[in-house]
C-alpha cells in the first residue's frame, strides 16, 4: 500500500488509553482507532477537527512521541522502529510557544546546542547556521538572545520553527501553531511559514481547528472525529462540497466567532460499531448502526457516510442547543 | 513658563503606579536578611571581635551577671559568654551547611533519577524514602550517632542521613512536574539525549526551587544539630557551640540565666531567619512562571 512518494505514513494506527476508574470496570478510550494517512513528499496535509477528535494524538504518534498501540508508523514505507523519536528528520512546532521553549535558554543557545547534538559542525559553523536560521524566521538578533519569558507569543513561535528548521526536517508538523496567537500575529506566522515552504522544500501536516487558517496552507485535508477520519481529499473539494454531515457542520461552525457546533460530543466510549458521529447527525437512520467504509465521493475524495448523496442545507438544521466544546 | 512646571507631577503619577511592582523584599524577609549577613558575619570575624578567647577560664569571675567588661556575663567557669556565643556560631553554622550540602549532594541525584525516569527506578527509590521517612528524624539520627560514638562529625553525618530522603523527595516531586512541560516532548523531537534533558533542562529549570528548599533545610538543621548537642551528641565540651552552651547554661539556670538566655535567642533568630528566607524565595520563584 505505501508507495515510495508517501514520505510518511500511518498505517491502520490506533491509540487507546485506560479510562481511570475502579479496577473492575477499566475500560479503554479510542484516542485514535484504525487511521491511514499518508502524507505525499512535497505536499501540506490538513488535519482538522474539534477538540478531542484524536488530531494531535495522531501527529504525537507520527512524530514518536506516542507508540501506537495498533498499527504502524512508516517512513519512506519502512517502518519506523523504537528510538524513533530522537533520530526522526520529521519536527514538530507546538501549539503553546509559552509553554514549548525551555525558559532558561535562549534562541540561539538552544539552535547551538541543537546543532551540535545532531551534526558535526564547527563552532564557526554553527554560528552561521544559527544566523541563517534565525534570518529565516525573522526573528531579531537581540530577541534571539533573550530567554523566552522576554518575548512575545510571535517571537516566541519563530524561535519554535527555527528550532524546528535546525534539525533540517523534510516535514513538519504544525500542530496548532498559530491558534494560540493574536490573529494579525496569526497571520505573519502563516505567511512565513508558507515562504519557508516553498524555499525549503517542505512538507507539512498542519494541525488545525480553524478551516481559515487550514485553506491558506494546505492543499489535502483530513476530517477527524472521534479517533476517526470521517472525509478526506483536496483541500477546495473538501470544504466546498462536503460530503459528510461532520465536515458541514465543522465547515458551518466556522466564520462567526463563538457559535459553536450543534449537539454533544458523545461520551468518549469504545464503541466498535455504528457510525461515530450518528449521535449528532441529523441525516442519521437505521442503517447507521453500522458504520460505513471511506468511500470515494469524488476524484481523490473519500467520505465515511452512508448518505453522502443526500444533502441538506445547513441552514435547516441549526442546533437548537448550542454547546461549547 | 507655566505651563512646563505644570506638567511635572504626571511621571511622578507614573512612578506611583509602577513603583509596587519593582518592591524589594518585604521588611520581615529584609529583617530575616540582615540577621543573617550580621551573623555570618560574626562567626566569619568571630577572633577578631571577640573580646576574650572562647576557652579563658576566670574562675574568681564566674558566673557574673552582665557588664561593661562582659556583656553578656559569664559561665560556670567564667569564661565570656559573647566570646563562646561568636565562636560557636562557627560550628552551629558551619554544621548545617555541610548537612544541606552532602543531603542536596546525595539527594539531588536520587531525587532527579526517580522523578525523570519513573517506572521502577522511582517506585524503589520513592520506597526506600518512605521508610526512612516514617522514622522520626531526630531519633534515627540519635540512633546513628549511638553507632559512631558522639562528636561534631558523626552529628553532622547523621542529619546528612536524615535530611537525603527529604531533599530527594522534594527534588522527584519539582522533576515530575517539570517532566510534563511541552518543552521536554520538544527536547525529544530534536534529538536531545534523556541525560542532556534531564541535567542540561530539567535541572536549571527546577534548582531555584532546590535552592529555596535547601534554605529551609538549614533552619531546620541548625535546630536539630543544636538538639543533638545540648543532649551530648554532637559537639562536645569544651568547645563552643550554640547547643553545648545551652547544656552547660541549663546546670547553673538557677543561679545565672545568662547562659541559657543568649545561644537560645541566637538559635531562634537565626533558624526563623532561614525559614523565612526559604519561604520568601520559594514564593519568589515561584511566581516566575
Amino acid at each position: 500500500m505505501p508507495s515510495s512518494s508517501e514520505l510518511l505514513a500511518a498505517d491502520c494506527v490506533s491509540r487507546t488509553y485506560p479510562i481511570p476508574g475502579r479496577r473492575r470496570e477499566r475500560r479503554l478510550v479510542h484516542a485514535v482507532r484504525d487511521v491511514d494517512l499518508a502524507i505525499a513528499r512535497g505536499s501540506a496535509v490538513g488535519l482538522v477537527g474539534e477538540s478531542g477528535s484524536g488530531k494531535t494524538t495522531l501527529a504525537r504518534m507520527l512524530i514518536g512521541l506516542e507508540t501506537p498501540t495498533a498499527g504502524r508508523v512508516l517512513l519512506r514505507g519502512e517502518p519506523v522502529g523504537r528510538g524513533w523519536v530522537r533520530a526522526s528528520e520529521v519536527q514538530m512546532v507546538f501549539q503553546d510557544p509559552y509553554t514549548s521553549l525551555d525558559p532558561r535558554q535562549s534562541a540561539v543557545e538552544t539552535l547551538d546546542e541543537v546543532q551540535r547534538v545532531r551534526f558535526d559542525r564547527t563552532a564557526a559553523e554553527r554560528g552561521r547556521r544559527t544566523a541563517e536560521l534565525l534570518e529565516a524566521v525573522g526573528l531579531g538578533r537581540q530577541e534571539a538572545e533573550a530567554l523566552p519569558g522576554a518575548l512575545s507569543g510571535g517571537q516566541r513561535q519563530r524561535a519554535a520553527i527555527a528550532r524546528a528548521l535546525a534539525v533540517e526536517p523534510e516535514l513538519l508538523i504544525l500542530d496548532e501553531a498559530v491558534s494560540a496567537l493574536d490573529v494579525s500575529v496569526q497571520g505573519q506566522i502563516v505567511n512565513l511559514l508558507n515562504d519557508l515552504r516553498s524555499e525549503l522544500s517542505l512538507t507539512y501536516l498542519l494541525i488545525s481547528h480553524d478551516l481559515a487558517v487550514v485553506r491558506q496552507m494546505v492543499d489535502t485535508v483530513v476530517v477527524m472525529y472521534r479517533g476517526r477520519v470521517v472525509e478526506q481529499g483536496p483541500i477546495d473539494a473538501v470544504l466546498d462540497r462536503p460530503q459528510h454531515p461532520y465536515t458541514r457542520r465543522l465547515r458551518a461552525a466556522v466564520p462567526e466567532a463563538g457559535k459553536a457546533l450543534g449537539g454533544r460530543m458523545a461520551p468518549a466510549e469504545p464503541r466498535n460499531e455504528g457510525c461515530v458521529f450518528h449521535h449528532r447527525c441529523e441525516l442519521a437512520g437505521a442503517d447507521c448502526d453500522r458504520e460505513p467504509a471511506l468511500a470515494p465521493v469524488g476524484p481523490n475524495h473519500l467520505a465515511r457516510c452512508w448518505r453522502t448523496g443526500e444533502r441538506t442545507a445547513p441552514a435547516e438544521h441549526q442546533p437548537t442547543r448550542s454547546h461549547t466544546t | 513658563m507655566g505651563t512646563p512646571s505644570a506638567s511635572l507631577p504626571a511621571p511622578a503619577l507614573h512612578r506611583r503606579r509602577f513603583m509596587p511592582r519593582l518592591k524589594g523584599p518585604g521588611i520581615v524577609t529584609g529583617a530575616a536578611l540582615g540577621v543573617t549577613v550580621v551573623v555570618v558575619v560574626a562567626a566569619l570575624l568571630a577572633p577578631l571581635i571577640a573580646p576574650y578567647p572562647p576557652n579563658a577560664i576566670d574562675l574568681g569571675n564566674a558566673l557574673a551577671p552582665p557588664s561593661s567588661a562582659h556583656w553578656m556575663g559569664t559561665d560556670s567557669v567564667g569564661r565570656d559568654i559573647l566570646s563562646r556565643l561568636l565562636f560557636g556560631a562557627r560550628l552551629s553554622l558551619l554544621g548545617p551547611l555541610i548537612v544541606v550540602l552532602l543531603s542536596t549532594a546525595v539527594g539531588l541525584p536520587l531525587g532527579l533519577a526517580a522523578g525523570y525516569l519513573g517506572g521502577r527506578v522511582d517506585a524503589v527509590l520513592s520506597r526506600v524514602w518512605d521508610v526512612l521517612l516514617s522514622f522520626p528524624s531526630l531519633l534515627l539520627a540519635i540512633v546513628v550517632v549511638a553507632a559512631f560514638g558522639p562528636s561534631f562529625l558523626t552529628a553532622t553525618l547523621a542529619l546528612s542521613v536524615v535530611y537525603t530522603p527529604l531533599v530527594a523527595r522534594v527534588v522527584r516531586g519539582l522533576v515530575l512536574a517539570e517532566r510534563q512541560r511541552t518543552y521536554v516532548a520538544a527536547c525529544r523531537t530534536l534529538g536531545l539525549g534523556e541525560a542532556r534533558i534531564a541535567f542540561r533542562h530539567v535541572l536549571p529549570n527546577v534548582s531555584p526551587a532546590i535552592v529555596a528548599q535547601g534554605t529551609l533545610n538549614f533552619g531546620y538543621a541548625l535546630l536539630d544539630l543544636a538538639g543533638l548537642s545540648f543532649i551530648g551528641l554532637g559537639v562536645q565540651a569544651p568547645t563552643a557551640d550554640w547547643g553545648t552552651m545551652l547544656a552547660q547554661g541549663r546546670e547553673d539556670i538557677l543561679l545565672s540565666y545568662t547562659e541559657v538566655i543568649f545561644p537560645a535567642a541566637a538559635i531562634v533568630l537565626v533558624a526563623i531567619s532561614f525559614n523565612l528566607l526559604g519561604d520568601s524565595l520559594g514564593e519568589r520563584l515561584g511566581r516566575r512562571r
